[in-house]
Parts: structure tokens; sequence; C-alpha cells
């Protein structure tokens, strides 16, 4: 009979947990930038503006990368070095945020290597030569320049 | 340590690696939807961890079974956004379920709480060492990805009670 009890009582548990998750999923979701498929917000201090990346002049890039398992390969295919994409100088940092929030820093030094790899309408960050495969962020919603 | 104890450790802690994978498919529908990088899967592979722990009720057990698979980890290149850090991920979350579960003397009928308990805490530790190693999440973004680790853990730890109300019925493992 108790067990019986504190197995309601936990399920009440879960089902308050739930309701908790789903107004901050509400919350979350309600204040998250508009955007339409294939479009980057590029924001730097108080400016902010939407880039369509099929309005992108693409180029071909090459190089090596490593990937979660600590393996080098070859990739190549094209995009925008992220240096033509934030279009100011005099910035310390590029924060690139995809659309599940993860983020990644690049800074201005490793610009020349960084791209945004355009594919299928989605852009993803390519730092060519990095033994950080973290910094492979995957469809590009953000960009801040810090 | 018994052998049945033992060899029913390794299975759980192998289980719970892979189980992630398992449902990746299902849990990602969910992430997708929320947009946040996780927080569904590792609640279920910590599961296996806390059924192991309450079962075996051997200290320190679910924080080995989170050193081993934090080696497999690496070995298979599974340790996510952490890379070389990742066992500070898996250990973690062991020590937690080892804080709730085996390192204090319960009664059996407080068992059901204590890894329902247990879950929700290590899920929600893995999700914020998550996020302090790799995500960097911050205001509602982790909110959210912190509520869904806690539910998803209850849920999980729910699961996990009664797997080891059943288990413990059939008088195969042996606790010391």
């Amino acid at each position: 009979m108790k067990s019986l009890n504190q197995k309601k009582i936990l399920l009440v548990v879960i089902v308050i947990l739930g309701l908790v998750t789903t107004l901050l999923a509400v919350y979350y979701l309600n204040g998250r930038e508009k955007l339409e498929a294939g479009e980057v917000l590029v924001v730097s201090g108080n400016k902010s503006r939407k880039l369509r990346l099929d309005q992108l002049e693409l180029s071909p890039f090459s190089g090596m990368m490593s990937n979660m398992k600590g393996e080098q390969k070859s990739v190549s295919g094209e995009g925008v070095r992220l240096s033509d994409v934030t279009g100011i100088s005099g910035f310390s940092e590029v924060i690139l945020i995809s659309d599940d929030a993860y983020s990644a820093v690049v800074k201005a030094e490793e610009l020349d290597q960084a791209w945004l790899w355009i594919e299928n309408g989605e852009a993803r960050l390519l730092v060519l030569g990095d033994q950080n495969a973290k910094r492979y962020v995957k469809h590009v919603v953000r960009i801040e320049v810090k | 340590m018994k052998l049945q104890n033992t060899i029913f450790l390794a299975l759980c802690c192998t289980l719970g690696l892979f189980a992630k994978k398992l449902i990746s498919p299902f849990s990602n529908v969910v992430t997708d939807a929320l947009h946040i990088p996780g927080g569904v899967s590792t609640a279920f592979s910590l599961m296996f961890l806390v059924v192991a722990a309450g079962i075996t009720k051997q200290k320190w057990s679910a924080t080995l079974m989170g050193a081993v698979q934090s080696v497999l980890a690496l070995a298979f290149g599974m340790g996510g956004g952490m890379g070389i850090l990742a066992p500070v991920g898996f250990i973690l979350p062991g020590v937690m379920i080892d804080l709730v579960v085996t390192l204090q003397k319960s009664r059996e009928r407080e068992q059901t709480v204590r890894l329902f308990l247990a879950n929700v805490l290590a899920s929600m530790t893995a999700a914020l060492s998550a996020d302090l190693l790799a995500f960097r999440l911050h205001g509602p973004a982790l909110a959210v990805y912190l509520g869904v680790a806690a539910t998803s853990g209850g849920i999980c730890g729910y699961l996990a009670g009664i797997l080891c109300g059943r288990l413990h019925k059939t008088n195969l493992f042996h606790v010391d």
C-alpha cells in the first residue's frame, strides 16, 4: 500500500517536472528570433542584420580538419570566409550559434581559416586545420561579433 | 564482490553506453523541436547505472561504471562535444548516483524514491557538466535543457525503480 502511494507521488512529481519544463520551453521558444530557412542573423553591438545564404557569393575551399575521434580528414566544399560575413574590423572574437543553441568561438586571429560551409541551404562552421572538433557547428543561425 | 554482481555491472555499463545511440532518433525528435542540444538520451543511459547500483548496492559502483564508460567512449570516439574531457561528464553523474544510492544505508521501501532521485540528479549533473564543458548554453535555453534532463531523468528513474523491484524478486543477485 505504502509502495503504491510512493509510486503515485513520484508520478505526480514527474508531471510537475514536465509542466515546468513545458512552461520554460514555451517562454524560450517565443523569445527566439524568427528566422526563415536559409537565413542567418548577424549581430554586432546593437545592430543586427539578416543574411540570406542563397544570396552569398560562394567560393571553393579545401583543407584538413579533425573529427570527434581525433582522426584527420580532408574536407572540401563551397562557402564564404567568416571574415567576409562579419564585414567589419576591430573585433576580438566571433560567436557562432546553431539552431539548438550550441555555440563556438572563433578568435580574430583565426578568421582567415574560418569558413561558413554552405550546403543544402544550411551554414556550418569550419575552421580549417582545427584540432578542436567541438567547433564544428552545424546549422548556424546566429553570428555575434564581439 | 560476487561474480554475478560484477557481470551485471559490466552488462549495465555497456548497455548504458550503447543505449544512448539506440534512442538517439527518438531523443532527436524532442531536442530538435525544443532547439536544445540534448538531455533525453543521457537520462536513459544513466538508468542502467542506477539499476546496477540499486541492485548490487556495491559502494562506488556507479562511479566505477562511469569511469569505464568514459574510457570506452574515448576509445570509440563517442565523447561528443566534450572531447578529452568526456570522463568528467561520465564520472560526475556516477558519483551522484553513488551518493544517493550506494553510500547511504536505506530501507527497502525507500529504494524506489532513491532510484528516482538518483536518476534525476545524475541527469541534471550530466547536463550541467556537458553545458560547462561543451555547450555553454545560458538563460532560457539552459533552463529548458535542465528541465528536459530532470523530466526524462524522472521518467527513467521511475522505470529504474520498477525494474529493480522485479529483478530483486528473482533472487539472482547477492547484496554484500
